[in-house]
């Protein structure tokens, strides 16, 4: 097959999956605006708990003065406990603005026209119920995991922090991947929720380096602004978000999802949409001038 | 009739009358050249079919229907104008959807007949991709495009290709007689360019001054152009231009006046077409060689005739033959007299 890159404006059009994302870059980068710009009004939530959370904490310590320790830690705890259900409800929020954002970046990356309002809206309307569900489910057993390591952060039980925060860190990367790829795949395919966990777990175990680079590629900053307390650090990387990380964060995820899906699943069972979105040029139409004069 | 023109008059408010009682009707499903030169009124006729000018007189029907009064938007007609009308900020695939606004179809039905629209026409790749990533040929396909995908029942092109390289212009010509074999409306096709005006379709209209001074097929129209002007603008200005006062010898008098006294006028304007002249062993004058000339259609030998009053006269010449001559080289040429066009003065 013929894989050689053919120029556009001083742009090649992609052959590689690599290719596909600096192509976008190049050529859509806007719609990765906009896409993040709209994504953080669905995020405005989680953003805002996120923000406040180091100056409720640091509130908490503030009052504080003549406490005893584990009332402090009692506070804290409490305080932790509570915001993981407020930021799970955040999630969910923000899910449903993911919904049209995957709808979207598959149209894109399919190279089916995208009309972004349209395709946007109507990504909500076609997923934004699964998109729930799956943030529902994954999301659940997170916060659950939080709390529990919050509930071993008391003095009584700290001997077990160490081997629990292991044991949370590797359930997060793993439920995390799960989550990016079950978004790709209901966006793509018709899937029953229960198989959705079931591919989305073997996909994961199976192609584990990629779902490490797809969760460090996209949400590597977000966890981090998730750990780190309030500082100058955390508004920077929020706004950063706000104007163009969550749509590189879409891309970034989609992009590796799919080539994944393709490798594993497409290559076989639907031919048809297998390297969909890359250029090939054994297929290009004769009118097609393909560069620019 | 897919469209009647009648009596129709638009002067602009500088005074200047730009269509002067124009008036005729085109049947459904055709492809019809209008030609004329830059100011004869071309775009001025085009824009008043769609409704962006008003006429001052006469009518437009569409589908059997008087549009005169209608707005834009509600006439079942598509324009493309030579500089491409594309919203820089949008997608391809966007621009082409913008040409369904307000059209009755549901979304997926949209979508469908935009892609398959912006296939034909070999943009498959591109439907992501902004304008300013898109060359001049591939920019008026877009627009071309956006004008189809609404399938009105009449297209209306202005000059669309003027601002393209030639390969492009011949692709994109052979697209539209594609498009118009497979859609079920009329094209109406614009443009000052004869070649281009054949290569679309065989019936004409030539605009004058805001008037049609002839209408027909080509061929026809060839045979016998109603003057000089039309002559010019249907043999592409290769036409030689002799005045019978200009010449004054026998052989010359004894050639034209065979030609001109079957026209009973001894004070004429002969046009030769290039073509119509031959180079012979044994011709009707001698001259010899000026120039020779190498264009994309042919080799074109200037000639200049000592007993033709110095005329200068030129003609095609087959490639294989012109490498045989050389500038300054005498020759004999051969007219077709009955090619040979005569207009009084």
């Amino acid at each position: 097959m013929n894989r050689k890159g053919k120029s556009v404006d001083g742009l090649i059009l992609p052959v590689t999956y690599k290719g596909l994302f600096k192509f976008i870059y190049k050529t859509n980068f806007m719609l990765l605006v906009k896409m993040s710009l709209i994504l953080s009004i669905f995020a405005f939530l989680s953003f805002l708990a996120m923000g406040f959370k180091g100056i409720f904490e640091s509130s908490i310590l503030y009052n504080a003065t003549g406490l005893s320790d584990e009332i402090i830690r009692e506070r804290l705890m409490m305080f932790r406990g509570l915001y993981g259900i407020v930021y799970y409800i955040c999630l969910l929020i923000f899910s449903i603005g993911l919904a049209g954002a995957f709808y979207v970046m598959k149209k894109l990356l399919f190279n089916e026209g995208v009309s972004f309002k349209r395709d946007f809206l109507k990504g909500i309307k076609n997923n934004g119920g699964i998109f729930l569900a799956a943030t529902a489910f994954y999301g659940f057993i997170i916060t659950i995991s939080y709390f529990v390591m919050n509930l071993l952060s008391s003095d009584d039980l700290i001997q077990y922090y160490l081997p629990v925060f292991i044991v949370f860190c590797i359930l997060s990367v793993l439920v995390l991947g799960m989550y990016l790829v079950s978004l790709m795949m209901v966006t793509i395919y018709k899937v029953s929720f229960g198989k959705m966990i079931k591919n989305a777990l073997l996909i994961v175990i199976t192609r584990i380096p990629y779902i490490l680079l797809s969760i460090t590629g996209s949400v590597l900053l977000f966890i981090i602004c998730y750990l780190i307390p309030t500082n100058i650090a955390l508004y920077i990387s929020i706004f950063a978000y706000a104007f163009i990380g969550l749509g590189h964060s879409v891309l970034f995820v989609s992009i590796i999802d799919i080539y994944l899906f393709d490798e594993l699943v497409n290559k076989k069972q639907y031919p048809e949409i297998y390297r969909k979105g890359l250029f090939d040029a054994t297929n290009e139409d004769i009118t097609d001038e393909g560069f620019k004069k | 009739m897919i469209l009647k023109i009648d009596n129709l008059r638009v002067t602009f408010k500088n005074g200047i009358t730009a269509l002067d009682g124009v008036n005729f009707a085109i049947p459904k499903k055709s492809f019809i050249v209008i030609l004329g030169e830059s100011g004869s009124g071309k775009t001025t006729l085009l824009k008043t079919i769609a409704g962006l000018i008003d006429a001052r007189e006469g009518s437009v029907f569409i589908n059997d229907e008087d549009v005169t009064e209608i707005m834009p938007m509600y006439r079942d007609v598509a324009i493309v104008f030579q500089d491409f009308v594309l919203y820089p900020h949008m997608t391809i695939y966007e621009n082409v959807l913008t040409g369904l606004n307000r059209f009755p179809l549901s979304e997926e039905k949209k979508d469908e007949r935009v892609k398959q629209i912006l296939i034909e026409f070999g943009l498959k790749n591109y439907l992501n991709f902004k304008p300013r990533h898109l060359s001049d040929g591939q920019k008026q396909r877009v627009a071309i495009c956006k004008a189809l995908v609404r399938e009105p029942s009449l297209f209306l092109f202005d000059e669309p290709l003027a601002n393209l390289d030639l390969p492009q212009r011949l692709a994109i010509r052979n697209e539209l007689k594609e498009i118009f074999k497979t859609h079920q409306g009329s094209f109406i096709y614009v443009t000052h360019d004869i070649k281009e005006a054949e290569s679309l379709s065989d019936h004409i209209i030539i605009l004058k001054d805001g008037k049609v001074v002839q209408e027909g097929q080509i061929n026809e129209i060839r045979k016998q152009p109603v003057s000089l002007d039309v002559a010019r603008l249907i043999y592409g200005d290769e036409l030689n231009i002799l005045s019978t006062r200009e010449w004054n010898n026998k052989t010359a008098n004894n050639f034209f006046q065979n030609i001109v006294s079957l026209n009973d006028n001894l004070d004429s304007t002969i046009a030769i077409p290039y073509r119509s002249i031959t180079i012979a062993e044994k011709g009707d004058f001698s001259g010899v060689i000026s120039k020779i000339n190498t264009t994309p259609n042919g080799v074109i030998f200037k000639m200049k005739f000592k007993n033709l009053n110095d005329a200068i006269l030129q003609c095609y010449v087959n490639s294989d033959d012109a490498i045989h001559y050389q500038i300054n080289d005498a020759v004999e040429i051969k007219i077709n007299t009955f090619k040979v066009l005569i207009y009084k003065n």
